[in-house]
C-alpha cells in the first residue's frame, strides 16, 4: 500500500524533483532534463561569446586600436563567431525549447530515442570542449568561414583544432535533427494528425530537416579541410590546381541552410508567443505551417548569394539572386500573418509578446537588407562591410536571440514552476531592443558609407558611428546581464507559478508546472485543433 | 500473431505499442541513412567538379588505379551485404543457424575486402601515389594528385565506417547502433534487418571512383 502511493507520488513530482543526485542528471534521458543540460551549456557559451564581442566593440572606440594586437583582434572576432553560430545559436532553440516541448506538444512521454538525445548532449559537449581547447591554445584567426587556402596553408592559429570541435558538435546536430523527425512522425498521440500540430512542431520538424541534410556536408568539409591542413592532402591546394572556390561551395551549401536552423526554430516560438498574447486563433494557419517547409527547401538553393564576387559565373549569380528573392516570400507571408493575428487579438503586454514584437520589427529589417544584398549591383558596392554585419546580426541576434529570450519568458514558468518578475522582465526588454538598435544600425550607414568588416583600425572619419555602436553594445551587454540574474532569483524567490499562468491554449498548460516525469498521466487524445480561442474553462 | 507477454515489456516507454518502436528504428536508420548520401555526395560533387576542371589529368590519374582491385573488391562487399541480408531473410524465418552462418559470411567477407583494400593501398604506395609518404615522389602531374588525393580520402572514409559496420553492436556502440538498438528491445529480427541497412548504405556509390576517368 504504502509503496504504491509513494510510487503515484514520485509519478506526480516535477521532473525537476523526481531525484536530486548529480547522477541523476547526467545519465538522465528525460527529454526536460536534458533540455536543461543544453539550457546551462549554451548559458554558458553565450556569455564566453559575448565576452568576444565586448572585447571587439572596445577595440573599435577608437580607431588605432586599444589594447589588442592585430592579432588578437582577429582572434576574437573569429572566437565571437565560432562560439555564437556553432556553439549557441544553432543549438540554442531546438536542444533546449524544442527537446522540452516537442513530445509535450504531440502527447507523448519522450522523444523517440531518448538514450541517443542524451548522447547528443555529451557529443555536443565534446565538441565543444575542442573548441574551448582551441581558442584558450592560442585562438583562430580565420573567421568562421575558415576560408581556403588561407585555414589551410598559411594561418598560423589552432585551425585544426577549432575545426574538429564544430565537426563533432555537427553530429549532435544530425541526431537532434533525426529524433526530432521520427518523433514528430511516430510519436503523435491519438487524434494528433498534422495539421492539428502546433506550428512551433511544424517549424522544427522543417529546422530538422535542414540539420539531417545540411550538417553531414559541413563534417564533410570540414573534414577535408583538416585533412589538407593537418596531412598535407592537397584538396583546395591551388598549387595542385585546386580549387578554393570548392571550398565556398561547400561550406555555405551547409552555412546558408544553417541561418533557417537559427530562424525556424525561433519563427516556430514567436508563432506561440503571438497566438497566445493575442488570445486569437493563429491566422492562415496552413500558410504559416507550408512557409516553414517552403523555407527549408528553398534555402538549400540559395549559397551562391555568398559568392558573387568571388568569381562565379554570371548566370550562376543571376540565378542565386533570384531564388534569394524567392525565399524572402514564405517569410513575409509569416510576418503578414503574424500581423493579422494580433491585428484581431487581444492584446496582453507582457515581457514574452514584446520580445515578440521585437523580433518582427528587427526581422523584417534584417530581411530586407538581405535582398538588398541579393540584389546583384547593390552587393558589389557593399560586400564584405559593416552593411553585411548589420543585416545579419539583426536576423541573428536581433531576431533569433529575441525569439530565445521571448521563449524563455513564455516557457520559464512551465519548466521551473516559478514566475520571473514581469516589471524587470519588460523593463530589459525595452533595453534589449534599445541597445540593439543602438549597436547594430549605425553598421549600416557605415558599411554603406565603405567601412570593411574585420578590419582592426579604420579610417577617422568613421569613428563617431564607430562610438555609438560600442556604446550600444556595452548597453546591450548589460541588458543580457538582467534577465540572467532575475531568472536565477525567481528559482528562489519566485511567484509559484500555475499550471497555465497566460491562459494559453496548448498540451503543455495542461499539465502541471514543472511537468511530472512522464509528462502525461494518460496519453492525451486529441479532439479539436490547437490555437482555441477563448480558452473555454476545463479545455 | 498476437505478441507475446515477453515484447510486451520489451517495448520502451516512450512507445505505445510494439509496432510504433519497430516503425520508428526503421525511419530512425532510413534518416541515418539520408545523412550519409549527403555527406559522400557532397564529396563526389567536388570529384565531379575536379574531374570538369582538370579533364586530362582526372582521367590520367584514374587510368593508375586498379579497376580490377576496384572491381573484385565491389563484387566482394555486395556479395557480403548479399549474405546480410540473406541472414535477415533466415532470422524471419525462425532459422537460427543459417542466419548466423550467413552473418559469419558476410562478416568474412567484409574481412577480404578491407584486406584486398589494404594490399590495394600498398600497391599505390609503392607507385609513390600516397600523398605525403612513398619510396618514390608523386609520378603525375600536379592536378592528378587532386584526384587521387580525394580518392584515398573517400576510400579511407569508405573502408573506416564499412569496418565500423562489421563491428556494429559490439562494445562501442554507434549512434546508428542506438537506433538499431532500440528495434532490437522488440525482436531480434528487426536489429539485423537495421543493421544489414547500415551495411549496404554506399556500396554502391564506392566504383565511381574508379570510372570517373571514362
Ligand atoms: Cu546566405
Amino acid at each position: 500500500m504504502s509503496t504504491a502511493t509513494e510510487r503515484l507520488a514520485l509519478e506526480r513530482a516535477g521532473y525537476v524533483t523526481a531525484c536530486y543526485t548529480l547522477r541523476s542528471w547526467l545519465l538522465t534521458t528525460d527529454h526536460k532534463r536534458i533540455a536543461i543540460l543544453y539550457m546551462l551549456a549554451i548559458t554558458g557559451f553565450f556569455f564566453i561569446g559575448g565576452a568576444a564581442a565586448a572585447l571587439i566593440r572596445i577595440e573599435l572606440f577608437s580607431p588605432t586600436g586599444v589594447f589588442l594586437s592585430n592579432d588578437g583582434y582577429n582572434k576574437a572576432f573569429t572566437m565571437h563567431s565560432v562560439v555564437m553560430v556553432w556553439l549557441f545559436l544553432i543549438p540554442s532553440i531546438p536542444t533546449t525549447f524544442g527537446n522540452f516541448l516537442i513530445p509535450i506538444m504531440i502527447g507523448a512521454k519522450d522523444l523517440a530515442f531518448p538514450r541517443l538525445n542524451l548522447l547528443s548532449w555529451y557529443i555536443f559537449m565534446l565538441g565543444g570542449l575542442f573548441v574551448l581547447y582551441a581558442l584558450v591554445a592560442g585562438g583562430v584567426d580565420t573567421g568562421w568561414t575558415f576560408y581556403t587556402p588561407y585555414s589551410t596553408l598559411f594561418s598560423n592559429s589552432y585551425v585544426a583544432a577549432a575545426a574538429l570541435g564544430i565537426f563533432i558538435t555537427g553530429f549532435s546536430s544530425i541526431l537532434t535533427g533525426l529524433n526530432f523527425i521520427v518523433t514528430i512522425h511516430k510519436l503523435r498521440a491519438p487524434g494528433m494528425g498534422w495539421f492539428r500540430l502546433r506550428l512551433f512542431v511544424w517549424s522544427h520538424y522543417a529546422t530538422s530537416v535542414i540539420l539531417v541534410l545540411a550538417t553531414p556536408v559541413l563534417a564533410l568539409s570540414l573534414a577535408l579541410n583538416i585533412a589538407e591542413r593537418v596531412f598535407g592532402i592537397g584538396i583546395f591546394d591551388p598549387r595542385l590546381g585546386g580549387d578554393p572556390l570548392l571550398w565556398q561551395h561547400l561550406f555555405w551549401f551547409y552555412s546558408h541552410p544553417a541561418v533557417y536552423i537559427m530562424i525556424l526554430p525561433s519563427m516556430a516560438v514567436i508563432s506561440e508567443l503571438i497566438s497566445a498574447f493575442a488570445q486569437n486563433r493563429i491566422f492562415g494557419y496552413r500558410f504559416v505551417a507550408y512557409s516553414s517547409i517552403a523555407i527549408a527547401s528553398i534555402g538549400f538553393l540559395v549559397w551562391g548569394h555568398h559568392m558573387f564576387v568571388s568569381g562565379q559565373s554570371m548566370w550562376a549569380s543571376i540565378t542565386f539572386s533570384f531564388l534569394s528573392f524567392l525565399v524572402a516570400v514564405p517569410s513575409a507571408v509569416k510576418v503578414y500573418n503574424w500581423t493579422a493575428t494580433l491585428y484581431k487579438g487581444q492584446v496582453m503586454i507582457k515581457a514574452p509578446l514584446l520580445y515578440a514584437i521585437g523580433f518582427i520589427g528587427l526581422f523584417v529589417v534584417g530581411g530586407i537588407t538581405g535582398l538588398f544584398l541579393a540584389s546583384l549591383a547593390i552587393d558589389v558596392h557593399v560586400t564584405d562591410t559593416y552593411f553585411v554585419i548589420a543585416h545579419f546580426h539583426y536576423i541573428m541576434v536581433g531576431a533569433a536571440v529575441s525569439a530565445y529570450f521571448g521563449a524563455l519568458h513564455f516557457w520559464w514558468p512551465k519548466m521551473t514552476g516559478r514566475m520571473y518578475p514581469e516589471g524587470w522582465g519588460i523593463a530589459s526588454a525595452l533595453l534589449i531592443f534599445l541597445g540593439f538598435t543602438l549597436t547594430f544600425f549605425p553598421q549600416f550607414v557605415l558599411g554603406y558609407l565603405g567601412m570593411p568588416r574585420r578590419y582592426h583600425l579604420y579610417d577617422p572619419q568613421f569613428q563617431v558611428l564607430n562610438v555609438l555602436s560600442s556604446a550600444g553594445a556595452l548597453v546591450l551587454a548589460a541588458a543580457y546581464l538582467i534577465p540572467l540574474t532575475y531568472f536565477l532569483w525567481s528559482l528562489r524567490w519566485g511567484a509559484r507559478a500555475s499550471d497555465n499562468p497566460w491562459g494559453a491554449d496548448g498540451l503543455e498548460w495542461t499539465i502541471a508546472s514543472p511537468p511530472p516525469k512522464h509528462n502525461f498521466a494518460q496519453t492525451p487524445v486529441i479532439t479539436r485543433d490547437p490555437y482555441q480561442y477563448p480558452l473555454k474553462e476545463g479545455t | 500473431m498476437a505478441p507475446s507477454a515477453a515484447e510486451h515489456t520489451a517495448t520502451a516507454e516512450q512507445f505505445a505499442a510494439p509496432e510504433q518502436q519497430r516503425e520508428a528504428a526503421f525511419l530512425g536508420m532510413w534518416t541515418f541513412l539520408a545523412t550519409e548520401i549527403m555527406l559522400f555526395g557532397g564529396l563526389f560533387f567536388g570529384i565531379a567538379v575536379y574531374r570538369w576542371l582538370h579533364p586530362d589529368a582526372v582521367r590520367e590519374a584514374s587510368q593508375h588505379l586498379y579497376k580490377s582491385i576496384g572491381g573484385i573488391n565491389t563484387a566482394v562487399l555486395l556479395a557480403s551485404s548479399l549474405a546480410v541480408a540473406l541472414a535477415v531473410l533466415s532470422g524471419r524465418e525462425g532459422d537460427r543457424r543459417s542466419a548466423v552462418r550467413n552473418l559469419l559470411v558476410g562478416a568474412g567477407l567484409g574481412l577480404a575486402f578491407l584486406g584486398i583494400k589494404a594490399y590495394e593501398y600498398y600497391l599505390d604506395y609503392s607507385e609513390g601515389l600516397m600523398p605525403g609518404v612513398g619510396p618514390k615522389p608523386f609520378p603525375l602531374p600536379p592536378d592528378s594528385e587532386l584526384f587521387i588525393n580525394a580518392y584515398f580520402f573517400a576510400t579511407g572514409i569508405h573502408a573506416a565506417r564499412a569496418d565500423r559496420g562489421w563491428r556494429a553492436g559490439g562494445p562501442c556502440p554507434t549512434p546508428g547502433d542506438r537506433i538499431a538498438a532500440a528495434g532490437s528491445a522488440h525482436r531480434d529480427r528487426d536489429r539485423r534487418a537495421l543493421l544489414a541497412l547500415r551495411r549496404h548504405r554506399l556500396d554502391f556509390s564506392f566504383p565511381v571512383l574508379y570510372l570517373v576517368g571514362g
